[in-house]
């Protein structure tokens, strides 16, 4: 037999059989599947999302400096003013510059921590986000 | 008009859109849920657990996916390691594997289907030979011939050599044409 149409028939036979077995898994194709809550249920094992984290991460540094605050006023108000009274007597004595202006700086000194502490936690959030 | 799978990703990663992720999962567990079946040899309840996990790892390791196949490739090669690693675990004696030496048995000897009738009976038969063969031939052929994978998308997915895909290919297709004679034209 000639070699050259041994070697065809051989290839078309094996077309043949490339083309018969994919008609099979065609015809065999597996039937689609209703999602039936599959996509539900992914979706409610997801992880806690970082925008969440953000937020709940803001609200706790909010939440803590104002009740820290707060806390902090009637808790040392007493030691403070006595502290106060004996540091201003202090300060009348010494201090280089005018008491009003002393004052004015411990206020505003603490005004921005208060006020830094909010920035660095909205910071936080906003990089999550 | 529908957003394309690149776009929903992109969404995902930009804003952790669940609802995008969500429509992503919608459309594609179909697919993987079928392979997994292929895989698993039919044991749905399985099968549905490591699509589940599938997702959950595609979800988590999002960012890596680059674009350079499609979406529905990489989530294959993601279930296929988790049906792996899900195999190593799992005590053989619980898994039906079929009967491997029927598959490499001479020809003339092996179990073949019955005389067809219809698509159920074709769609049983295939699943039937194809849980004879080994994991590695069953998810190479499924994805080359079911998805309708080339043999490079196949090697990328299943992460193995391209020869070793057209290999497992080879391989699966000798046993299948000696286990599906009754279903061959006359």
């Amino acid at each position: 037999m000639n070699p050259t149409m041994s070697d065809s028939s051989e290839n078309n036979s094996t077309a043949e059989e490339e083309r018969r077995l994919r008609e099979l898994f065609r015809e065999a194709e597996p039937p689609y599947l209703d999602d039936a809550g599959f996509t539900m249920r992914v979706v409610g094992r997801l992880p806690v999302s970082r925008t969440q984290r953000a937020r709940r991460r803001l609200a706790f540094v909010g939440a803590a400096t104002v009740l820290g605050s707060a806390l902090a006023v009637p808790l040392a108000g007493p030691a403070l003013a006595e502290v106060c009274g004996a540091g201003w007597s202090v300060v009348h004595e010494w201090s280089l510059y005018p008491v009003p202006l002393v004052g004015s700086a411990f206020t505003v000194g603490s005004l921005a921590v208060l006020l830094g502490s909010l920035a660095v936690g909205w910071w936080s959030y906003s990089r999550e986000r | 008009m529908s957003l394309s799978d690149h776009d929903l990703i992109a969404r995902v990663l930009a804003d952790d859109d669940r609802h995008a992720f969500g429509e992503l999962v919608r459309r594609h567990q179909s697919a993987v849920r079928n392979f997994l079946r292929r895989l698993t040899g039919g044991r749905q309840a399985w099968a549905d657990d490591l699509a589940q996990e599938t997702f959950l790892a595609a979800y988590r390791d999002l960012a890596r996916f680059r674009g350079g196949s499609a979406f529905s490739t990489w989530l294959f090669g993601i279930a296929y390691n988790i049906h792996r690693s899900a195999r190593r675990r799992e005590r053989p004696a619980v898994e039906w594997t079929g009967d491997a030496s029927v598959a490499d048995a001479k020809p003339g000897h092996e179990q073949t289907a019955p005389a067809p009738t219809d698509t159920v009976d074709l769609r049983q038969d295939l699943a039937g030979a194809l849980a004879q063969l080994p994991p590695e031939e069953r998810a190479a052929i499924h994805l080359c011939y079911a998805e309708g994978l080339t043999h490079e998308e196949a090697a990328a997915a299943l992460a193995c050599p391209l020869g070793t895909v057209k290999t497992h290919v080879l391989r699966a297709k000798e046993k299948l044409r000696r286990l599906l004679r009754a279903w061959a034209p006359a």
